[in-house]
């Protein structure tokens, strides 16, 4: 009853998994399958939409409020950073769509190449938004290989480096932080703390995605490498690529709305 | 009786050959578009150029107002990074997301959804930014600029006075005006360059929304230049 049927390895032969598989039993058609998964899954792409968006609604009722908080805090931010982690998410993003291409046509190899990646720029992405942005802004601490430190070679106070330098404090750059953790001392509008919320919220339900898209990624290239996905079966991968696509959606507003306006 | 079956048989017969039993319907199959990589790497190409693009017009804009020292209405700079990542994110869905390929319900879904931000966002903003119309009394909770009094630990000042009190203290008041001015004045770097974000001698005029120093004076809670009696601030610092 299927469009798509397994075929059945002759004596000595052994095909790879995803010729074998067959869908449940329920469908139709392996066709129908795929169709209604990926409906699903843009289901839940639409819940997620939903959840950015308390976000979003949360940074314009208060930039509408307290436009100078977010004049101000916008410009504490570095859009080089955030750039190139727009840069790198759009590269990967690509990556993904190229490895959905390649288990399409069976260029298996290519195809989970392209998945590490895809892998390597989310985690990129990640240590880029932890080390350069959380870590100086919430504490002052500054990875030593940081090019924006150059900047506060006069403030670097070296009594207060850590792990035999490699993390370098800058004296009146941290603290900040959200609410009531708020220490930075040179704010000029009250409001500042909120701001910091709205952006550690923000980015980090975003990189929460990102975590969770990779753990997608791992799995989709971990079971590719047993033979699972194939031209005729691919629906994981096709689901994860949805998501990471979806990680990506996020951060093009998210880059724009905290880095650029002022 | 075979001749009077004849008719139903041939009938039978007719209907196995059209009738498709995995698509009894004959839906139109949607199935699993390829995507050739020439229109995915396109699509890259486009997108980083729109990268690019939202980041040079947010530069020109601030180089424009520096230049000219005109005050451009600020819906330019919001319209414009906005309309840019629009364009963007509907590439993504198009073409990574394959919408433009799928079954068309997964468009609606996404449509949909963003019809319901859409609401979402009118009706928190008509609820907010109208409430003194209604009902007069309410104004004083949505303050616009509002009062920055917000939590007790700050012992009644704003927490932003309260982190540069706690500064004051711990670094004493030289100490902090020396971080404090190359932080908002930045380092002098010679002809004019300088790396802060704020204004200064060298730029003609600040940035809109910011002016440094207004929060020295705000409120009479604590002389700006002098240490805050120590029982008011927390153990902070760093």
């Amino acid at each position: 009853m299927t469009t798509m049927n397994p075929q059945k390895p002759l004596a000595g032969e052994s095909l790879p998994k995803w010729r074998l598989y067959r869908p449940g039993h329920h469908w139709r058609s392996a066709d129908d399958e795929f169709e209604a998964s990926k409906f699903g899954f843009w289901l839940f792409l639409a819940t997620e939409v939903l959840l950015f968006a308390g976000i979003f609604c949360g940074y314009a009722i208060f930039r509408a409020m307290y436009p100078e908080a977010w004049a101000e805090g916008s410009r504490l931010l570095d859009w080089k950073i955030g750039g190139a982690n727009t840069v790198v998410l759009l590269i990967s993003s690509w990556t993904m769509a190229m490895s959905i291409y390649c288990f399409q046509v069976d260029k298996q190899k290519l195809a989970r190449q392209l998945l590490l990646i895809t892998f390597l720029g989310g985690l990129f992405f990640l240590f880029a938004k932890l080390g350069f942005e959380y870590m100086p802004k919430w504490t002052g601490y500054f990875l030593s290989f940081d090019p924006a430190l150059s900047h506060h070679h006069g403030e670097i106070d070296a009594a207060q480096a850590k792990f035999g330098g490699l993390l370098q404090f800058v004296e009146g750059y941290g603290g900040k932080r959200p609410g009531k953790w708020f220490d930075y001392p040179f704010a000029q509008s009250p409001h500042m703390p909120l701001w910091w919320g709205i952006y550690y919220c923000g980015t980090a339900i975003h990189a929460l995605h990102v975590i969770i898209g990779m753990t997608l990624i791992a799995r989709a290239w971990y079971r590719a490498g047993k033979g699972c996905y194939g031209p005729t079966h691919y629906t994981f991968v096709e689901c994860t690529g949805l998501y990471w696509h979806l990680v990506d959606l996020v951060w093009i507003f998210l880059f724009p709305l905290l880095y650029l306006i002022h | 009786m075979p001749n009077a079956l004849l008719p139903l048989r041939l009938l039978m017969a007719h209907a196995a050959h059209h009738f498709n039993e995995s698509n009894p319907h004959g839906e139109k199959h949607h199935g699993h578009p390829i995507i050739p990589p020439i229109t995915l790497s396109t699509v890259l190409a486009i997108l980083l150029f729109f990268t690019v693009l939202t980041v040079g017009l947010a530069q020109l804009e601030v180089w424009i107002q520096g230049y000219f020292n005109i005050i451009l209405p600020h819906w330019v700079n919001i319209a414009i990074a906005m309309s840019i990542a629009t364009v963007k994110a509907v590439l993504v869905m198009a073409i990574f997301m394959q919408l433009r390929y799928d079954n068309k319900m997964n468009t609606v879904v996404m449509l949909f959804t963003f019809f319901a931000v859409g609401l979402f966002l009118f009706f928190s903003g008509l609820d907010l930014f109208t409430r003194d119309r209604v009902t007069p009394w309410k104004a004083q909770t949505v303050v616009k600029g509002g009062t920055g009094f917000m939590v007790s630990q700050a012992n009644g000042k704003p927490i932003t006075q309260a982190a540069r009190d706690r500064a004051i203290t711990l670094w004493g008041p030289e100490k902090f005006a020396k971080i404090e001015a190359a932080t908002l004045h930045g380092h002098d770097h010679g002809h004019g360059a300088s790396d802060s974000p704020y204004s200064n001698a060298s730029k003609s005029r600040a940035p809109r929304g910011v002016t440094v120093h207004a929060a020295d004076h705000a409120g009479d809670h604590a002389a700006p230049h002098a240490p805050a009696d120590n029982h008011a601030a927390p153990a902070g610092g760093h």
